[in-house]
């Protein structure tokens, strides 16, 4: 395996990301049963995210739909950024590692995109509450592309910003679609009540 | 009957919602169709470039054919007609290839993948060529 430096830069991120996450976990008032919940959410994100990887591209080459989204939006609803935060983590980090590049500069580009959708989510979310699913998750998706091309700039550079406002574009759908979907879950007692034991 | 949990159960969105959206929507769109649509200056160079580092740049007046070494394999660049473009790659999607020839200033061919990426600039773009 080569380790050229976006793939040591990406590792560094990681860890520092997996600190900082748990440091915001205040497990002293964890319930097994959340706990539990939220690793069937983060499973869930996982096997989205494999899905969709066979599925064809949405109107434009790489660009996926981001349906591990809708189980980072759930977590983000029922249990808080800071449970939220250490999930959308741990799906970068799991993600990277089933598709085999995680200490590559693929793996940094999804790590970068994961963490500046959820944190961006996260800031909306919290500061204008009347904000439904649909417009947090189009947030996302906006930052997710923009994360992603942030790191194809530093390493392709000004070659690939013709692509970003196509990639906007396509994101502005594809997080609404996965908006609807997590608004539709979120509205559904029976999935409320297993969620919320 | 036990309280409802407002925090939890999202609303639908609302005007104002649908309202930013709807604007942002428009907004990219319109960047989109400006940068179709505008008419673009015919490109003098190519400037390839390999993981950041650039490492050609080719006049487009002049026919030519290179290959690129990338970690799997190598990036097949040809200049033909006044245009420019990637004839074959090691990479999986191929998305580069499908790209065709570029001929206009600010139009780009890249590989993200292999890390190559081939940009269209003009004459005066150009700092020192060499002879």
């Amino acid at each position: 395996m080569k380790l050229d430096a976006y793939g040591i830069l990406g590792a560094a991120l990681l860890l520092v990301l997996l600190l900082l996450g748990f440091a915001l976990l205040d497990l002293s008032q964890s319930d097994a049963r959340k706990v539990a919940r939220q690793g069937v959410l983060l499973a869930l994100a996982l096997v989205l995210g494999l899905l969709e990887s066979f599925l064809p591209d949405v109107l434009l080459p790489g660009m996926r739909l981001g349906l591990a989204n809708i189980a980072l939006l759930l977590v983000l609803y029922v249990y808080g950024a800071r449970e939220g935060f250490v999930v959308a983590v741990l799906k970068a980090v799991l993600g990277s590692m089933l598709r085999g590049s995680m200490f590559s500069m693929g793996g940094l580009m999804a790590l970068t995109g994961t963490m500046a959708a959820f944190i961006g989510m996260a800031l909306l979310h919290a500061l204008w509450k009347k904000c439904s699913p649909i417009g947090v998750s189009v947030f996302g998706a906006l930052l997710h592309v923009s994360g992603q091309m942030l790191i194809a700039y530093l390493y392709l550079g000004v070659a690939v910003l013709g692509y970003w406002p196509w990639l906007l574009l396509v994101s502005v759908l594809t997080g609404s679609v996965t908006g609807l979907v997590a608004l539709l879950l979120l509205r559904n007692k029976a999935l409320m009540r297993y969620l919320r034991p | 009957m036990p309280a409802k949990d407002s925090s939890v159960k999202p609303s639908w969105p609302k005007p104002a919602e649908f309202a930013v959206l709807f604007g942002v929507f428009a907004a990219i769109l319109a960047v989109c169709l400006s940068l179709f649509f505008l008419p673009k200056q015919s490109a003098s160079y190519a400037e390839v470039v390999l993981k950041g580092n650039k490492l050609y740049t080719l006049s487009l007046a002049e026919e030519t054919s290179m290959e690129i070494p990338t970690d799997h394999g190598h990036v097949h660049v040809v200049v033909r007609g006044g245009g420019v473009a990637v004839t074959s790659s090691p990479c999986h999607s191929q998305f580069c290839v499908h790209q065709g020839f570029k001929y206009q200033v600010g139009e780009s061919v890249v590989c993200l993948p292999e890390g190559v990426a081939v940009y269209l600039v003009s004459y005066g773009e150009i700092g020192e060529i060499d002879a």
